[in-house]
């Protein structure tokens, strides 16, 4: 069905303070809504819905300020295409089919995956469930923050690490019954520490830590991050994630000491207690490599 | 970087994720930096938390364009990379050279050229078509050389298959990079033919002309017309998949048009060809050298990466130069190598497994083959003799002649070896167990899990089935080649190996 006119809410009492009415038709100017037929009403419905979200009782110069750094002509493109809108869906196609398949085979990495990634995404953004009587399209909950790529480089993402999980864990549950007790690679139950103050000691010091140094941690020694990939998520260059990982271990380790030390322990036992706990290392260091081992030997399966 | 301690991964691992997790267009605003300072500290403190956002905002990053991805590459060692662009360099002016004199009949192109003529000369055929490779070249203000980009870009750069260090760890993923922005065209002489034809590798004149390929390897750089190598490309170290550019090559300033030049330079690439060979020999037997600089200098040309990426053309010229440097014949499907394909990026981890290595030499019995070595060895016999000689695994074709199979940098001391054709497993302490499935070439570390404990001494394999006992008693079975592992009960009976 072609729909010309684009619904936000057809209930909604919305109606925009005059100081915001200025600002409100320059960014209806400059995103183009008017040729995919979107309303002026429909355009501050939609605008008041990105406010609603993203600074709930702001006053009108932060919404203002809110609106003009959003992507407008993608916001105003995404709601015409979530609508049903040709025109849109034209546009929609030309700028952004081919990108959702290169997106989608850097994520998968192999072609045959990232196309069927690419086109399950397609029928969500499409919208072909229907609720009271309106589509339902995945193209509703962009709001114009971060560009229309980068949403759908997001969603994809989504999507593919959501598949990998299942996959992974009905793998695992596969092999277990089949062949009874295993050393399989994944969810085993961690090697215990040996001493509750240890484990106490070491959830202070982490507390101490910045959120950030603690994301720095997480996806260096549990995701296996290269440096470049945590300094991109982070925002800075890879040589300041390096110098910050050694230093972070330093303060760690110090932190650790001085915890175990206000528990009873002296320096003697504190450093004995840390260095058991590395021993208990080589064993996940073990579970690790056949993490590893276990990848590679899909591929050299590949391979062969 | 130095690891951190079991109960800090696991109370790293532990923390519970805040909720709600962040929707798509949020995540999507963190990643374009577009959040306020709160919202970012936000999703920071979430992140921090959440392994599944984690993957998610990992996922969705851009690809970085060209130079940026360039300048992130960590820097090879001096040493490595200075012999890398020199034999790189160096392999690809060789084939293009040796094509030019080895492969007559092709005709000229001065239709393109029409200030060109051809001069007659009192020899027979064969000076004439000798006559018509070299023209007059167009005025040129870069040296005749090729440069080191270039090197790079025709795939003898090994810097992205993570050899040596920590590259392996910190090279960007592979799937993002790029091929290098375009260098200046690598200076071939005008062979006369279609200029793709200059690459052209088939296996029937490839034994011929790779043994040639390596005569022409030091003939520029040591020729008075030549230049050192730009020092800049040195993080280029991706396969382009086309070994020569798109431009039209210009022949070098030197070329006089001459049949003797041709004898000329066909005589000195021959002494150049000995010369190396001498370098590499004694390279070879070098202790001095440490294991990284041994490692880089004798395989400068035949890096350790995927052919398949680089596409067919490179693929055989790769393949030739690699039997050229080794002397062994040019196999017969050059595409086939064992490196991981394509599919090795699908879920492959950042911090691959072990993969083999060329070690330092020492004084004792005990020496160290290179990769092309062992491969060639394996290749050859199936009769390698292996066992543990001080700690160290150590195999031979002959039984006089010992080498050690496994990177000495592991630090482990190994107890028992077991080997069954091209299957060699191996056990040490600490219940550290590899196997190697090509006679030693490339090893896997393998996990017994946590019930296992104590050194592995005694490894027994029967058909496809592998058994270990440690020095706790345990005994062990895998029956699907090492990647899971059944403890046997005490009453079981170990199968006898045959």
């Amino acid at each position: 069905m072609k729909i010309d006119t684009i619904r936000i809410d057809m209930n909604s009492t919305f109606k925009p303070a005059e100081a915001e009415l200025p600002a409100i038709r320059e960014l209806f100017e400059k995103s183009g809504a008017a040729r995919f037929g979107l309303t002026m009403g429909g355009f501050e419905q939609m605008l008041e819905q990105v406010a609603s979200k993203y600074s709930p009782g702001a006053n009108p110069q932060q919404k203002q300020q809110l609106w003009r750094d959003l992507r407008i002509e993608e916001l105003v493109l995404a709601r015409a295409c979530s609508a049903g809108n040709d025109a849109a869906w034209v546009e929609f196609l030309n700028k952004y089919r081919e990108k959702l398949y290169d997106i989608a085979r850097g994520i998968t990495k192999e072609d045959s995956s990232a196309r069927e990634l690419a086109d399950s995404l397609y029928g969500d953004l499409y919208g072909t469930t229907e609720k009271e009587g309106r589509r339902v399209s995945r193209l509703n909950f962009y709001m114009g923050r971060g560009s229309l790529e980068g949403w759908l480089r997001t969603v994809l993402a989504q999507e593919f690490v959501n598949r990998y999980r299942k996959t992974k864990r009905l793998v695992s549950l596969e092999e277990e019954t089949e062949e009874g007790v295993q050393f399989s690679s994944a969810d085993s139950v961690p090697a215990q520490i040996a001493d509750h103050r240890l484990g106490e000691a070491t959830d202070e010091a982490l507390d101490r830590l910045a959120a950030e140094d603690r994301l720095v941690l997480a996806a260096y020694y549990l995701d296996n991050r290269t440096l470049t990939e945590i300094g991109r998520i982070v925002g800075v260059h890879e040589s300041t994630i390096s110098r910050r990982l050694e230093k972070l271990l330093k303060m760690l380790r110090k932190h650790v000491m001085t915890g175990l030390q206000t528990r009873g322990m002296d320096r003697g036992q504190a450093e004995e207690a840390l260095e058991a706990d590395v021993r208990y290392l080589t064993v996940d260091v073990r579970r690790r490599l056949q993490e590893n081992r276990s990848a590679a030997f899909q591929q050299d399966k590949g391979s062969d | 970087m130095p690891e951190i301690s079991n109960s800090v991964r696991q109370r790293l691992g532990a923390r519970p994720a805040p909720p709600p997790h962040p929707d798509a267009d949020t995540l999507t605003a963190y990643v374009e930096q577009v959040l306020s300072a709160g919202e970012r500290s936000q999703m920071v403190e979430h992140l921090a938390a959440c392994a599944f956002c984690r993957d998610i905002v990992a996922l969705s990053l851009p690809e970085l364009p060209e130079n940026t991805l360039v300048q992130t590459l960590p820097r090879p060692s001096r040493f490595w990379a200075f012999g890398l662009r020199w034999a790189g360099g160096l392999a690809v002016i060789a084939i293009a050279v040796t094509l030019v004199i080895e492969r007559p009949g092709h005709k000229s192109s001065t239709a393109q050229n029409p200030a060109a003529t051809l001069e007659e000369t009192p020899h027979a055929d064969n000076a004439a078509s000798a006559q018509k490779r070299f023209e007059p070249v167009q005025p040129e203000t870069s040296p005749p050389v090729l440069t080191a980009s270039d090197a790079s870009r025709t795939g003898m750069a090994s810097q992205s298959a993570g050899l040596g260090g920590s590259t392996a760890a910190n090279a960007p993923r592979a799937e993002r990079q790029q091929p290098s922005s375009p260098a200046p065209p690598p200076v071939l002489p005008r062979v006369g033919a279609a200029h793709s034809e200059v690459a052209v590798v088939n296996d029937k004149d490839a034994s011929r002309f790779a043994s040639n390929a390596v005569n022409g390897l030091v003939a520029s750089y040591n020729s008075s017309n030549s230049s050192p190598p730009a020092p800049v490309q040195s993080n280029r170290g991706f396969v382009n998949s086309n070994i020569f550019p798109a431009e039209e090559p210009t022949g070098p300033s030197n070329y006089s048009g001459s049949y003797s030049y041709a004898l000329q330079e066909q005589a000195k690439a021959e002494n150049d060809r000995v010369k190396k060979q001498m370098v590499l020999a004694r390279v070879d037997q070098s202790p001095e050298l440490d294991a990284n600089s041994r490692k880089g200098f004798l395989r400068t040309a035949i890096p350790k990466i995927n052919p398949t990426r680089l596409g067919p053309l490179a693929a055989s010229t790769l393949s030739a130069v690699k039997s050229a440097t080794t002397g062994s014949p040019v196999p017969s499907d050059a595409l086939t190598e064992r490196a991981g394909g394509a599919s090795s990026f699908a879920s492959s981890p950042a911090r691959p497994a072990i993969s083999s290595k060329a070690v330092a030499g020492s004084a004792s019995a005990i020496t160290h083959d290179s990769t092309d070595t062992r491969r060639a060895k394996t290749a050859g016999s199936e009769q390698l003799h292996w066992r543990v000689q001080d700690g160290k695994l150590v195999n031979s074709a002959d039984q006089s002649q010992w080498h050690e199979a496994y990177p000495q940098g592991d630090g482990i001391q190994f107890k028992v070896v077991q080997s069954q054709g091209h299957d060699v497993w191996a056990g040490g302490t600490n219940g550290t167990l590899v196997h190697s499935w090509d006679g030693g070439v490339d090893w896997q570390k393998l996990n017994l899990g946590d019930a296992a404990s104590g050194d592995i001494e005694k490894i027994s394999l029967s058909g496809g089935d592998v058994q270990v006992k440690t020095s706790n008693g345990q005994h062990l079975i895998s029956r699907d080649g090492g990647k899971t592992w059944t403890p046997l009960s005490p009453q079981s009976t170990p199968a006898q190996p045959k």
